[in-house]
């Protein structure tokens, strides 16, 4: 189990990650999910023992992860570049990490790059970014550590090569019980592969449960009043998101079915339709909520 | 913290994964391996080779371009230090680099030694391969040498050489490659601490230049402040040293002066450890930097902000003290313009633009204001009092004193005062370390009179040079060199001459420098003498008949074993018995010198008197078969008259270079400098005819009387009292102030100037006088007409 307790980071005495406390279960997929700046690299690199915290603890399987080379085996840590392995060809690579990681796999790494059609012998500075990417992937996975931490772990891959890596991710979950924690912008990845999502917004931890409740728990509300009602009638901490197009009212809000209709029940609608939500619906308004516009995100359009 | 326990127990250093980390370190720098392979493998072998045929031949050899390639080579290859650390540690600068080798399972202690091994085999491996082929090249070169010295230099054996080669070239060869692998360590050392404290590859790179250069120009720069400035603060003893751990440049320089040449094997190795020590120390350094510094630090042009603040503070006071040094105002504008240009070029690319330009400039104003303020106080305090400091003899352990004649080597003996200065030690022996308080006191009263002498300008001052080193009871080491004490001072010195603790060092000393013979081994001839010993009389090269025998080396043994004990024994024995009136009295007269040729690296070779007391040491050399020592007027001065009055005259004549009469004498005549007359000034005296300044120059000269006053002139003995000095053989007699009155009788003044060679300047008149006096001299002994015809050319000369 991974567990952050009270972990703080400054980076120039500003707070990457703030007093965050979190707990990941051994064997569940993680999701990571927050905006630019949230924390998310900082967090996963706290727990792959890259950053040393300044504040709090972070350990794995109850022992200190910072400067523990025997904790360390246990967690493989891809981030979200790919150039440092450009002097490598595969066969380098895994080389180089074979002599690291005591349990690593020949046959797993061969399978995989088999299973991949990477070429052995080519430097991986000759590969498209997919395909350092499934080196990458491939060399961790075949490490056979108990956690592994992917940052954009789906970015530059083609469509059907992410069918694949998802794929090999989810056998080794089901395989071996592998810990994954992944932080993504690609939201629908996170849905696929993940059970367990949090939300980081600058350094904090928003919320942190299993994605069903995360689904189950925000609405959107699409409803018609007798009353001309505008969203100054409607003041709950769980109304994240009111808008109205004549005189319907769209409300994105917290809670489950029974409790929105509860709570809309006393404005006796005319028609009340409540629609459960995607993850990247639920990501923005979440956001929102939090103060982070959605029409200031700059992003490529993909995620959200 | 019983986590961090369980870890370190868990996590050995020397982990497979550690040399796991050193073998892919080196397949990451295999490029950089190749690369210096190639530099070292076409440098070192050119450059060995040309070591060697400079050694054996004795000359340099004209290979002019590839001198050029070798030494661009290697040097290039050296250098490459620097980038195989940068290279061993990439997470330190690429910030995409960082969470591949942060996040491995190793501790950062198990990282840190495996990347710096793998930098350091990257940086040593082909130094080591290269000069192991060197070093093959050389002892095959051994053997090219032979044949080559055989057919180039008649007389030459191939035995000889082979035996020289290998004692004596060898090892030098060898010591240089030591030197060379352990000088590459401490740079490498000092590289990696200054990249742990940098964060981007171009403050790296620069950091690594700037500290090689300023650390040991700050410490030249302060040093040349104080001793230009504070009469006595030695540059030598107490930062020379230094240099060499703080920069690896330091210790190439203090290598070749140092050691290549004169450094015993024992030395040698002691200052090799001193140098791995430095090279440990800032290895050490560099791995607690490593330790403290962060992940997240890669990518910030400098980590640790006091880092930057040192160099700069460094590099800023050095540019203000060269500057200051001028002394100078008009200097103070251009200081300020330089400084300011380097301090914020390199501030702004350090911040990489204007941001806390207000704190850098405030930074920059504290530099120079305290850099001016050092300066001001030093020179102001002379260095805090140090410059007029004398410790008290009770707080003195032991002094060592260094001055003329102890370890100088070559001293000509006309350039001693008394005998106290001119006991003939050589650099083969250290200087003589006293401990006895009556001598301790005597050097602290030599030392206040030195302080007491001083003129305001103390570049006007003339004399001789002295080192003093103090160890005080409480450990402190003072040392202080004084490069012109006027000559009068070492009267005080005097009577630590006769000292038992003194004629035990002198003893030593000659016992150290005959214990460097090398017995059983045949005495080298040719091309130069090495390994044997000559006996030389009083007049040199003359025999007692008036003949050259300038080229007669018939003493020359191969040693027996045994003879070099026997030798230092015999020579430290009669050191140590010489009686007191004998050292000084007037009777003595060196009859001969035992001249020790030890190997070619010196032409010329370490003399050891024999006195007149000397029985055991005659007794020695005669048992060894040098039966010829009464050739050489080995005998008693005091009691028989060795100098004829023509042998007198005949050194006198050459005062005049009658060499460059002799065509006008129509004689054969031989070239010398010997004279007798009298100078106010003995540095002016030369004992090479051809270059003889003599300013001020009066001649006198009797034939007969000369021998009497000889006998009442002490050799090499100066005083307030003495008014008249005769030069013999290059050699000063002090007369002794009750016969001053008989040698100004004999006294004839005769100006000679100018140089002795080429064009003459003296006058008709002086030469005119001399011969008035001297003419029936120099035609009994030339013959008939001489004189006539040296005052003859003397005036073609002038008015030609």
């Amino acid at each position: 189990m991974i567990t952050l307790s009270g972990v703080t980071k400054l980076f120039d005495g500003v707070p990457a990650l703030d007093n965050a406390d979190l707990e990941i279960p051994t064997g569940v997929s993680y999701g990571l999910l927050g905006s630019n700046g949230a924390g998310k690299s900082t967090l996963l690199r706290l727990i792959s023992g890259t950053y040393r915290s300044d504040g709090g603890k972070v350990l794995i399987d109850g022992e200190e992860i910072f400067d523990n080379a025997r904790v360390r085996e246990k967690v493989f840590f891809i981030n979200d570049e790919t150039v440092q392995f450009g002097r490598f060809t595969l066969k380098e690579l895994k080389n180089f990490y074979k002599g690291y990681y005591p349990k690593f796999s020949d046959e797993v790494f061969d399978e995989l790059a088999k299973k991949v059609q990477l070429p052995m012998d080519k430097r991986t500075d000759k590969f498209s970014k997919g395909m350092k990417r499934q080196s990458i992937v491939i060399t961790g996975l075949a490490c056979r550590t108990d956690y592994l931490l992917l940052d954009e772990a789906f970015d530059g891959l083609d469509p059907t090569m992410r069918i694949i890596v998802k794929r090999m991710l989810v056998d080794a979950i089901l395989d071996r019980g592998l810990t994954t924690v992944i932080s993504s912008h690609n939201l629908k990845e996170i849905n696929e592969v993940c059970d367990t999502v949090a939300l980081l917004h600058k350094g904090r931890i928003v919320f942190n449960r299993d994605l069903d409740s995360v689904k189950g728990n925000i609405h959107k509300v699409q409803a018609a009043f007798p009353e001309n009602r505008s969203k100054e009638d409607f003041v709950s901490p769980n109304i994240l998101h009111f808008d109205k197009n004549g005189s319907v009212c769209h409300i994105i809000m917290r809670g489950d079915e029974n409790m929105i209709k509860e709570y809309l029940a006393p404005y006796s609608p005319m028609f009340l339709d409540i629609i459960p939500m995607t993850l990247e619906e639920i990501f923005i308004y979440e956001m929102e909520g939090l103060g982070y516009k959605a029409d200031e995100i700059t992003e490529g359009g993909e995620a959200l | 913290m019983s986590t961090q326990g369980n870890t370190a127990k868990a996590s050995p250093i020397f982990s497979p994964k550690v040399f796991h980390g050193i073998k892919q370190g080196l397949l990451r720098n295999k490029k950089m391996m190749i690369v210096s392979a190639v530099l070292y493998f076409v440098g070192l072998p050119l450059n060995m080779l040309i070591l060697i045929m400079s050694l054996l031949l004795d000359i340099q050899p004209d290979i002019g371009i590839y001198s050029v390639i070798g030494a661009l080579t290697s040097g290039a290859a050296l250098l490459c230090g620097s980038v195989a650390a940068v290279l061993s540690m990439p997470y330190l600068y690429k910030k995409t680099e960082t969470d591949m080798h942060f996040s491995l399972p190793v501790t950062t202690t198990q990282r840190f030694i495996s990347d710096f091994f793998s930098g350091l085999l990257t940086y040593t491996l082909p130094y080591i391969a290269s000069t192991a082929l060197g070093l093959l090249l050389t002892l095959a070169a051994s053997g090219l040498h032979r044949s080559m010295i055989s057919a180039a230099v008649p007389g030459s054996t191939a035995l000889e050489l082979g035996e020289t080669f290998f004692t004596d070239i060898f090892p030098p060869i060898l010591k240089t490659a030591a030197a060379a692998f352990f000088i590459m360590l401490l740079y490498y050392a000092i590289s990696t601490l200054v990249m742990t404290f940098c964060g981007a590859m171009l403050e790296n790179v620069f950091n690594i230049v700037l500290v090689n250069c300023i650390i040991p120009g700050f410490i030249a720069m302060v040093t040349h402040t104080v001793t230009e400035n504070i009469y006595g603060l030695s540059f030598d003893d107490t930062v020379y040293k230094l240099l060499p751990f703080t920069s690896p440049l330091g210790a190439v320089i203090y290598f070749f002066d140092e050691l290549f040449e004169t450094g015993s094997a024992g030395e040698m190795v002691i200052w090799l450890i001193k140098v791995l020590a430095a090279a440990c120390v800032y290895a050490v350094l560099a791995y607690l930097v490593y330790r403290k510094r962060r992940a997240e630090d890669t990518g910030k042009p400098v980590v640790y902000e006091f880092f930057y603040t040192i160099l700069m503070v460094l590099l800023i006071s050095c540019l203000c003290f060269l500057f200051m040094s001028f002394d100078d105002t008009e200097m103070l504008i251009p200081m300020v313009i330089v400084t300011v240009i380097f301090y914020f070029v390199l501030t702004v690319i350090k911040n990489r633009g204007f941001k806390k330009l207000w704190r850098a400039a405030a930074l920059y104003a504290a530099i120079v204001v305290v850099s001016i303020g050092s300066f001001t106080v030093i020179e102001a305090t002379e260095a805090f009092g140090a410059g007029k400091y004398v410790p008290s003899p009770d707080s003195v352990r032991s002094v060592e004193i260094d001055y003329i004649g102890f370890g100088r080597e070559g001293m000509d003996l006309t350039s001693g005062r008394n005998g106290i200065v001119t006991s003939e030690y050589g650099s083969y022996a250290a200087s003589p370390v006293l401990y006895d308080k009556a001598n301790i006191e005597a050097v602290t009263r030599f030392h206040k009179a030195i302080l007491d002498s001083r003129k305001e300008d103390i570049r006007a001052q003339t004399g001789y040079p002295v080192t003093l080193t103090y160890k005080t009871t409480l450990g402190r080491s003072i040392t202080r060199t004084y490069p012109d004490v006027p000559a009068d001072l070492f009267d005080i010195l005097l009577p630590v001459d006769v000292t038992e603790e003194m004629r035990t060092a002198r003893g030593n000393a000659y016992a150290a420098l005959i214990s460097r013979l090398k017995p059983g081994r045949k005495a080298v001839q040719q091309p130069v003498l090495e390994n044997c010993i000559t006996l030389m009389g009083e007049y040199g090269q003359f025999s007692p008949d008036g003949k050259s025998e300038r080229d007669a080396y018939t003493f020359i043994k191969d040693l027996p074993e045994g003879f070099e004990d026997s030798l230092a024994e015999a020579v430290k024995a009669d050191v140590m018995a010489e009686p007191e009136e004998a050292y000084y009295g007037t009777q003595r007269h060196r009859t001969a010198f035992i001249a020790i040729w030890l190997n070619h690296y010196r032409q010329n070779p370490y003399m050891i008197p024999i006195n007149e007391t000397y029985t055991n040491t005659v007794a020695c050399l005669e048992k060894y078969g040098f039966e010829d020592l009464s050739r050489f007027g080995f005998q008693d001065q005091s009691k028989t008259a060795a100098l004829s009055p023509n042998d007198l005259f005949l050194h006198t004549v050459w005062m005049y270079s009658v060499k460059m009469y002799e065509k006008a004498a129509g004689k054969d005549v031989i070239n010398g400098s010997n004279v007798v007359g009298y100078t106010d000034d003995s540095q002016n005296m030369s004992t090479d005819s051809d270059i003889l300044l003599g300013v001020d120059l009066k001649l006198f000269l009797s034939h007969y009387d000369i021998t009497d006053l000889l006998k009442n002139s002490r050799p090499d003995y100066a005083a307030d009292d003495v008014d008249y000095y005769i030069y013999l053989n290059g050699r000063s007699y002090g007369v002794l102030p009750e016969y001053s009155k008989v040698a100004g009788e004999k006294y004839v003044g005769c100006y000679v100037g100018g140089i002795f060679s080429g064009k003459y300047a003296r006058t008709p008149y002086e030469i005119k006088r001399f011969l008035d006096v001297y003419a029936e001299d120099v035609d009994l002994v030339y013959g008939s007409g001489v004189a006539d015809g040296l005052q003859k050319q003397q005036y073609e000369d002038i008015y030609s």
